[in-house]
């Protein structure tokens, strides 16, 4: 079928597709118990040759996106995790251990200003939205 | 009735008066003192700030020193205020007390009460305005200015719909300080000449603002209030508004030698007064 020939020559980026393409068209296309006999050989053999161009392509593209010395071993991510956990577990029942010292005026009734919003909780700069559960508590 | 301590102290240095205000929180909180009330005056005049208060940014510095003002940064919140013609008290209770609830608003407005009660003692309509609604913070809400008295809280001490008395909270080793002033009368002009403003208008503004929401006892009181009627009608405010018995007593030397310390060691020292 030349356009099926025309078709597989448009480039490899679409190989694949085509030949799938043409795997399901097959019998749609050639019809018949005599498709198979139909089929262009050539045709075949230039889509096989297309998805093994494509495949080491993918395999290619593969291997030099991970390279092995980035692939992180299962113990690292488990003691990885369980740290940053065992951090905040830690950590948050200190920070809210500390006795809540303020300083408020009359005239700041809606805008409370702990003096706990001067520890900088977790390396935040401006804690006020931390402390804002602890002003609810208050208030 | 429960007895708590009354001390009315002489005129003090601005850094004195901070300092006597934490060593009583500091004594109440290892027991060795009852809660207390107290009253004091500032010996010179004095400009405060709250503690998150912007010294250099807010403040005229230059020109609180040329007005002879002292200046101290307070332990508590809130905005600048001018302690001049006032009574300026404090109440030092633990978190733990019966008597206090834990949320701000709540235990400000039981000590509020001793101010309503004196208030009343001096024959003004006093009244503590709750503002509930979001009109009434609107309508109470501040202009912006870095002066206190101007923006009446969730719970507001109002004569005349105008705020009387401004106060303000510091909550520290499982004690209150509470402390405020009550305005017998007050200089706006030499205030706002103290603070920082973006240009003279907004400047005017401002304080025309506040005069409409701020006013002093001698402005609404029938007669002249002096200073030793105000001492008088505000202890049997507190008295009668905490429920009460206040018995007079002195700084114990322990107190005293903690002041003095406090006053050299922080508020005293630059590093304390311009820290922001």
């Amino acid at each position: 079928m030349p356009g099926n020939a025309k078709l597989l020559r448009t480039g490899r980026r679409s190989c694949l597709h085509d030949y799938a393409f043409l795997q399901v068209l097959q019998p749609f296309l050639f019809p018949g118990p005599s498709a198979a006999a139909k089929t262009p050989s050539a045709v075949e053999q230039s889509a096989k040759h297309c998805v093994n161009i494509a495949g080491n392509k993918v395999r290619q593209t593969f291997a030099q996106k991970r390279p092995q010395s980035a692939v992180v071993p299962r113990g690292v991510k488990t003691y990885g995790l369980l740290a940053v956990l065992a951090f905040f577990t830690l950590v948050t029942p200190i920070a809210y251990s500390i006795p809540l010292e303020y300083a408020w005026g009359d005239d700041e009734a809606f805008s409370h200003s702990y003096r706990f919003v001067q520890i900088p909780l977790y390396g935040v700069k401006n804690p006020r939205r931390i402390t804002r559960a602890i002003d609810q508590e208050y208030v | 009735m429960e007895q708590w301590r009354f001390i009315l102290t002489p005129p003090m240095s601005p850094e004195m008066n901070m300092a006597v205000d934490e060593a009583i929180l500091i004594s109440h909180s290892e027991g060795k003192v009852p809660p207390t009330v107290r009253f004091y005056t500032w010996d010179p005049a004095t400009l405060s700030i709250g503690y998150f208060q912007k010294a250099a940014k807010e403040i005229d510095l230059d020109a609180v020193k040329g007005s002879g003002l002292g200046f101290v940064r307070r332990p508590t919140g809130g905005r600048a205020v001018l302690h001049d013609k006032e009574l300026t008290y404090s109440v030092i209770v633990s978190e733990s007390h019966p008597k206090m609830p834990s949320g701000v608003t709540e235990a400000y407005k039981v000590i509020s009460l001793g101010l309503l009660h004196g208030f009343q003692e001096l024959g003004l309509q006093a009244e503590m305005v709750s503002l509930a609604s979001e009109e009434e913070k609107e309508k109470y809400s501040s202009p912006g200015s870095s002066a206190c008295f101007d923006s009446p809280s969730w719970y507001e001490l109002v004569v005349e719909g105008k705020k009387v008395a401004g106060s303000a909270q510091t909550r520290q080793k499982g004690v209150i300080l509470q402390h405020g002033s009550i305005l017998l009368d007050m200089d706006v002009e030499l205030l706002f000449s103290l603070l920082h403003f973006p240009s003279d208008r907004v400047k005017q503004r401002m304080m025309d603002s506040f005069r409409q929401k701020a006013v002093t006892i001698n402005e609404v009181s029938p007669h002249p209030v002096s200073l030793s009627e105000a001492v008088d009608a505000f202890y049997r405010g507190f008295a009668s508004g905490l429920g009460v018995s206040l018995e007079k007593q002195e700084l114990t030397p322990d107190e005293t030698a903690l002041a003095e310390e406090l006053a050299r060691t922080r508020y005293g020292t630059d590093e304390w007064k311009f820290r922001r």
